[in-house]
């Protein structure tokens, strides 16, 4: 047994810990009172301190041929720092810009309640001619005062909405985590795809200044014994979006039709566009979004704000008809100039029930290669049942469906890939298999991609198997111009043979080149384009309108998917679009040199 | 033996105590006085009520006085599971700005954290005498370190980590009184030492040195040094995983709480701000009611939790000096009643709430000096508030109330 301690100097040693703590208080008290006692008295003389936040400007957005898409410009805002006696000069001032005094004490008040320190922002973005009566009368305003402020441009409005997202107030419920990271209650920040998902790059940090002000909250200048700390702006993204490709892409859409474009640069998984149909202006947020836009917003129809490119699944339609057609070879169900026992008479009788082909005349007896390039449902209802549902679902998982393609952006819904464990969750057991299996072959049914993964599916298979990760993000430099990110290029492999990938290429080249092909009118002069129509069959309305493709043939520069909704067929709608996207971006790379051309251009 | 009784008291009687309880009280009015002496609607009149907050404490002091120490004793069970059934209740109340940490009497808001610290004290005070012999290192030790951690984590969610700091100081210095060897103690702290030092190669090389020379000092067997040895550097390895299980925005928070330098527009403002108070107070102070930096309203609790910085920019380094010399006074007379009390529960008890005492004064003071973490302690008997002005001065009458019975057994 260790020795206990003894009454006595336990006693002694309470007493030496109390006199010590109590000491270290006096010493550190006379060493701020007596010895820096100077430096004290004098920020005290100017202490009447106001500290004023000094925005840092958000960092600019640029493509890859240099355009800026999205800007920071200043804004002048009528902010309250009084604490006290704040009535007079606040209903002075909205008499001044002929504003409603009561909403403005509502919004003071009901700020103060919870944050009962911070400065309130009475008026947001002052246009010049109120600025200018504010400054004015400011000396009979005490407690309020002009601050500068960051807001946020898009400079071409609504193009490219969802791949900028936008910018918006921190919603109280997250001021309460993000103020540790040095966001005041009236910050803006990235909500929403680009904005948001570089939140960290394009923020840059606020500033701040020490003023002195008077007993009337009248300002005197600042202290000379601190320096205000600059603010450092935000860093600058450099995209991999060829913007004349954006601009194009966007116009191809007709008003009031609901879809989607990605295009892709199959080498390397750079997005060149990035479009879903109808848009939305970002500049609307800039400064807190008025309630009556965001109703008409939240409550359209249409869901404008909704990213159909990345967020949007749907069944895929005929375009799909290329995993059935790799799962096949590749399992060897098939070779690629057998033909299918049952010959296309425009219909198959599965079971009970009659399964229908596009073509009501029927194709005959085709072999892989025909039915690809005629869309032969028929011949795809067979390969569906020798498949089954199973095998089906996992190639589509080998080629990248039902799961992320992890393209840098905040939200991408993975698409669906039905298995059987899937419908026997869902319907039960008994459900009538050989039915489900038929129409997934032809991609009908419960199994749903969004337009970038069959972008990004269509451009490995042109790219010979290798897929690059589709991504936005090439560059991030701070304002200087010190690169401190790079692009993040990683690829895998379709786990196709050489041969199955060179049959797939053939025929999706015929399926727009050989007269008769399904995809014709997605034809461009003088380059090969190989892709696929689709019609997806839709329980809510018309059938939405698919087309998939990548050119030139045999070295692509360029993988497309064009979805349109409720348009009917793919070849008559989709293909067309996806066919100017093409001509439009071969066109403009024509003149430079492939490759680094865009960034040799800086 | 009422005779004596009556006699006895005038003689035992601390009166060097009452007198610096007093004295501190009559100072916090006058602070809360001079403090509230700014143009906010809110604060004025408050010194009127820290008037009444005192009368009650005083009543209150009074009371715990009256009661013979052994009452204590009977009811720390009770007292302590109703503590704890306080404690959870308060959780489930409406939070005020966003902590669970008052209940709302309408009248007063009371802080069940306060009750929680005295009622851990009697308990811990019975127990670990009870147990203090005994075999099982579980009784020994083990029990009440439960006994601690349980209010300790109810009020660590509130949220409220200043206050649930005060529960392991109160257990050390329970321990200690009781005549714990040094051996023990230290390896009760090594794992925490273990927790800290773990985060830097060379702070984690000097503790495994230190942990050696506790083996050597204390000639510890190596039988029993090994499992030690192993139980420090897993209990330490554990800190890292725990500290990456935290999201970012909470470890920033520790971060902050330990250095309020890193946040210059929340606590490191406040701390700038009180050091500007009471540096620009100089030797003499700027005079009572004359402070600059007050009256600007900078320190959003320059009534409660940064009251000191008042107190050093009006009187200044002496006025700091002799509010030191009655906070030393104080707890020089609390350890000698300590010391002098023959009932091993009643010195036990004393001894705890001397320990919080002191150990509140030095978080408030150190916290307005900028060399402490910022918490919401309140500085014992002068920052306003009824919930701990009361508890204050309860807590110095059953003090009080002990040394009257000194020679009991």
């Amino acid at each position: 047994m260790a020795q206990e301690i003894g009454s006595r100097e336990r006693t002694l040693a309470l007493m030496a810990i109390c006199g010590a703590a109590l000491s270290l208080l006096l010493v550190r008290s006379a060493q701020l009172q007596v010895f820096d006692s100077s430096k004290y008295g004098m920020l005290s003389r100017q202490n009447r301190l106001r500290r004023i936040d000094l925005a840092a400007p958000r960092g600019l957005v640029l493509t890859a041929d240099s355009v800026i898409i999205a800007e920071s410009r200043p804004g002048f805002n009528l902010v309250l720092f009084a604490t006290a006696d704040w009535a007079a000069p606040v209903s002075r001032a909205a008499s001044l810009l002929a504003l409603d005094s009561a909403a403005m004490f509502a919004a003071v008040t009901g700020q103060r309640r919870q944050f009962p320190r911070d400065p309130v922002v009475l008026v947001r973005d002052l246009p010049p001619p109120l600025l200018a009566r504010i400054e004015e009368h400011l000396d009979d305003l005490p407690g309020l005062r002009i601050e500068t402020a960051s807001l946020r441009r898009a400079c071409f409005g609504p193009v490219g909405s969802h791949l900028l997202g936008f910018t918006g107030r921190i919603a109280v419920n997250q001021y309460d985590s993000l103020r540790d990271y040095g966001y005041g209650l009236d910050d803006f920040l990235g909500k929403g795809s680009l904005e948001q998902q570089y939140e960290n790059i394009l923020r840059g940090s606020d500033g701040y200044e020490l003023y002195e002000v008077d007993a009337r909250g009248r300002e005197r200048g600042a202290p000379q014994a601190l320096e205000p700390v600059e603010p450092v702006p935000g860093s600058t993204l450099r995209l991999s979006i060829d913007w004349g490709l954006q601009l194009a892409a966007e116009s191809l859409f007709a008003v009031g039709q609901k879809g989607a474009a990605v295009a892709i640069e199959p080498s390397t998984g750079r997005i060149l566009a990035l479009v879903s149909r109808p848009n939305f202006d970002p500049n609307q947020f800039a400064t807190g979004i008025r309630a009556a836009d965001w109703n008409r917003l939240a409550n359209d129809p249409d869901f404008p704000m909704w990213d159909r490119a990345v967020r949007s699944a749907y069944p895929p339609g005929s375009t799909f008809k290329v995993v059935t057609a790799a799962a096949a070879l590749e399992e060897s169900l098939i070779t690629a100039d057998g033909r299918m026992p049952r010959a296309c008479g425009g219909s198959l009788r599965i079971g009970n029930r009659v399964f229908k082909c596009w073509d009501k005349g029927g194709h005959g007896s085709l072999d892989l290669h025909g039915a690809m390039v005629h869309s032969c449902d028929v011949y795809f209802y067979q390969l569906g049942l020798a498949l089954t549902v199973e095998r089906m679902a996992r190639w589509s998982r080998r080629m990248g469906l039902g799961d992320r393609t992890r393209v840098d952006l905040p939200i991408e819904s993975p698409g669906l890939v039905p298995d059987s464990s899937w419908y026997r969750r869902r319907t039960g057991p008994g459900s009538w298999r050989g039915g489900v299996a038929a129409n997934m072959a032809i991609g009908q049914g419960e199994l749903m991609v969004t337009p970038l993964q069959l972008a990004s599916l269509y451009g490995a298979i042109g790219n010979d198997g290798q897929r690059w990760k589709p991504h936005l993000l090439v560059s991030a430099e701070t304002a200087e111009g010190a690169v401190f990110r790079k692009e993040l290029k990683i690829y895998d492999r379709l786990p196709l043979s050489p041969a199955t990938i060179a049959a797939l290429k053939r025929a999706l080249a015929d399926v727009v080149n050989q007269p008769g092909g399904t995809g014709g009118a997605a034809r461009v002069a003088g380059v090969a384009v190989a892709g696929k129509t689709g019609t997806a069959q839709n329980p809510h309305g018309e059938d939405h309108s698919w087309f998939a493709c990548f050119a030139p043939a045999d070295r692509p520069s360029i993988a497309v998917a064009v979805l349109v909704e409720n348009a009917g067929h793919g070849s008559a709608v989709a293909a067309p679009i996806a066919g100017s996207i093409v001509r439009t971006y071969l066109g403009r790379r024509q003149p430079r040199s492939p490759g680094q051309a865009t960034l040799a251009a800086e | 033996m009422t005779g004596g009784r009556s006699l006895g008291f005038s003689r035992d009687l601390d009166g060097g105590l009452l007198a610096a309880v007093v004295l501190l009280s009559a100072a916090g009015v006058l602070s809360v006085y001079s403090a509230t002496q700014v143009d906010q609607p809110a604060l004025a009149g408050l010194w009127q009520r820290q008037l009444l907050w005192v009368a009650l404490g005083l009543l209150a002091m009074a009371l715990g006085a009256a009661l013979p120490f052994r009452y204590w004793e009977a009811f720390a069970w009770p007292l302590y599971l109703a503590a704890l059934g306080l404690l959870v209740l308060v959780l489930f109340l409406p939070a005020h700005q966003r902590t669970h940490r008052w209940i709302d009497l309408g009248f007063f808001q009371a802080q069940p954290s306060e009750l929680a610290k005295l009622a851990t004290i009697f308990l811990l005070a019975s127990v670990s005498d009870k147990w203090r012999k005994a075999r099982s290192f579980v009784l020994r030790y083990g029990l009440p370190i439960v006994l601690t951690a349980a209010p300790m984590a109810l009020v660590l969610i509130e949220p409220d980590l200043g206050t649930s700091l005060s529960f392991p100081v109160i257990l050390l210095a329970v321990l200690f009184w009781r005549g714990t060897p040094l051996r023990d103690i230290f390896f009760l702290l090594s794992p925490l030492l273990s927790m800290v030092a773990v985060f830097s190669m060379p702070s984690f090389l000097v503790f495994v040195a230190v942990l050696f020379g506790a083996f050597l000092l204390f000639r510890v067997r190596f039988a029993a040094a090994l499992p030690l040895f192993l139980l420090n550097i897993a209990i330490g390895s554990l800190s890292p995983w725990l500290w990456h299980g935290l999201k970012e925005y909470q470890q920033k928070r520790i971060l902050i709480f330990l250095n309020p330098g890193i946040d210059p527009r929340g606590s490191g403002w406040h701390v700038l701000q009180s050091k500007i108070a009471i540096g620009s107070g100089g030797l003499a102070g700027k005079g009572f009611l004359q402070g600059t930096q007050k009256k600007l309203s900078f320190l959003p609790a320059q009534h409660t939790d940064f009251i000191f910085s008042t107190i050093g920019e009006e009187l200044g380094l002496w006025g700091v000096l002799l509010l030191l010399l009655l906070y030393g006074w104080l707890l020089y007379r609390g350890i000698q009643i300590a010391r002098q009390t023959r009932n091993r529960f009643a010195s036990l008890a004393a001894t705890g709430i001397v320990t919080v005492i002191g150990f509140n004064v030095v978080l408030n003071i150190g916290m307005t000096l900028g060399v402490m973490p910022v918490t919401g302690i309140p500085l014992p008997f002068v920052s306003y508030g009824g919930s701990a002005v009361i508890t204050m001065l309860a807590m110095a009458g059953i003090v009080l109330g002990i040394g009257l019975r000194r020679y009991e057994y």
